[in-house]
């Protein structure tokens, strides 16, 4: 009898552990989808970590607003790019003439005009660090003829960049799309599906009033103000 | 606004124009045209689209590129030698402009529905200037040339 007792009491303890690890763990997955948005009001409580594979380099640990760029070109003269209020696409290309990984960028960059980048008229816009942290000789062999570059070491760190080759592609003055990789192809693909899913959200927002007055701004721009005759034709168009 | 200041010409842009200063040389404007003795000094491009990095001085190669609402400013500053001649007698600044002063033919290269201006001057200091400004529209002169006096009202010359 007493040992019956001893063994169900055992049992009873192992039981009651078991149980309090499995509400324990409960618990942990409960409050990381919390944490995920996910669930009942579906707000993140913070931003979970994330971690990348070994070799591949992390996102930028604070997210910043798009701002336009101030510098100097490689001969010293001043540059200044806009990339809010545009109606095109900016891609920020951030690179130094040091890195290993920028190589094959700054070929690519140098070879090709067209790089059929996502986005609308998209410019490619390469942003090096001040020539007191870059090579001039090195810069001045690198240079692509055909995208503009701007030395600004403090955009750098504005804009939070933790690595290098880093891009940012901005459009209607947000940020849609970013990241690193190793070859152009792999950057064209990553932003390529940013860009992609900002669109979606952008068609389903542009709207009522926001379609109208974007169908306005096109008509000025081809000198046709309201009250244009050819806003109301008479006949039927020819067939 | 944001201000933005080269060789003495300080300027505030809008949001969404962009601005270039160079002097010329094979390196910065690389289809710059002009005799090999000229002399140029500072030349600024403001425009309110991405101006591409290979362009003439006063915006060939360029404004080729131009949709109907585009606008290229050009402060072209010549040399020395120029200071205090005929066309540069003018002291005053050239600015507001009206769009009854564009026409097609005022353009270095006219392009089809395009219009430019020409302005000879001298700033307060004597150094002598060209003000050349391309509109994408000729049609839509108004409201560019409304835009252009925005960014030309800001421009101080040393």
């Amino acid at each position: 009898m007493t040992v019956l007792i001893v063994t169900l009491t055992i049992v009873v303890a192992l039981l009651a552990i078991l149980v309090a690890g499995l509400l324990r763990s409960h618990a942990e997955i409960l409050r990381s989808l919390h944490e995920l948005g996910v669930g009942e009001g579906g707000r993140a409580t913070r931003n979970p970590a994330l971690k990348t594979r070994e070799g591949i380099p992390e996102p930028r640990s604070e997210t910043t607003p798009a701002f336009d760029i101030t510098g100097t070109k490689p001969d010293g003269s001043t540059r200044h790019v806009g990339v809010l209020g545009t109606d095109h696409t900016t891609l920020l290309a951030f690179m130094t003439t040091g890195c290993s990984t920028c190589q094959t960028f700054w070929k690519e960059f140098g070879e090709r005009r067209e790089l059929d980048l996502p986005g609308v008229d998209t410019r490619l816009v390469i942003v090096t660090k001040d020539l007191e942290h870059e090579s001039e000789s090195r810069l001045e062999k690198l240079a692509p003829r055909h995208h503009p570059i701007v030395m600004n070491s403090q955009a750098w760190d504005q804009y939070k960049i933790p690595v290098s080759p880093y891009f940012i592609l901005i459009d209607s003055g947000k940020i849609v799309g970013e990241g690193s990789a190793g070859s152009w192809k792999q950057i064209r693909s990553l932003l390529t599906q940013a860009y992609s899913d900002s669109t979606v959200r952008t068609r389903t927002r542009r709207a009522g009033a926001d379609r109208e007055q974007h169908a306005d701004h096109e008509l000025r721009a081809a000198g046709i103000e309201p009250g244009d005759p050819s806003l109301y034709p008479t006949e039927a168009p020819e067939a | 606004m944001t201000q933005i200041s080269d060789r003495g010409i300080t300027v505030d842009l809008p949001a969404g124009w962009e601005a270039d200063f160079y002097r010329r040389t094979a390196h910065a404007a690389p289809l710059a045209v002009g005799h090999p003795s000229e002399v140029t000094t500072t030349i600024a491009h403001f425009a309110n689209w991405p101006l591409p990095t290979e362009r003439g001085d006063f915006g060939g190669g360029a404004v080729e590129l131009m949709r109907l609402d585009d606008i290229l400013i050009v402060l072209f500053e010549y040399g020395d030698a120029e200071r205090g001649t005929e066309l540069f007698s003018s002291t005053t600044v050239p600015w507001p402009l009206r769009s009854s002063d564009f026409d097609a033919n005022r353009l270095q290269r006219p392009l089809p529905g395009q219009a430019g201006l020409q302005q000879f001057f001298s700033s307060t200091s004597g150094r002598p200037f060209c003000l050349f400004v391309v509109l994408g529209s000729g049609r839509n002169a108004d409201a560019l040339v409304s835009q252009v006096n925005d960014v030309l009202s800001t421009i101080s010359l040393a």
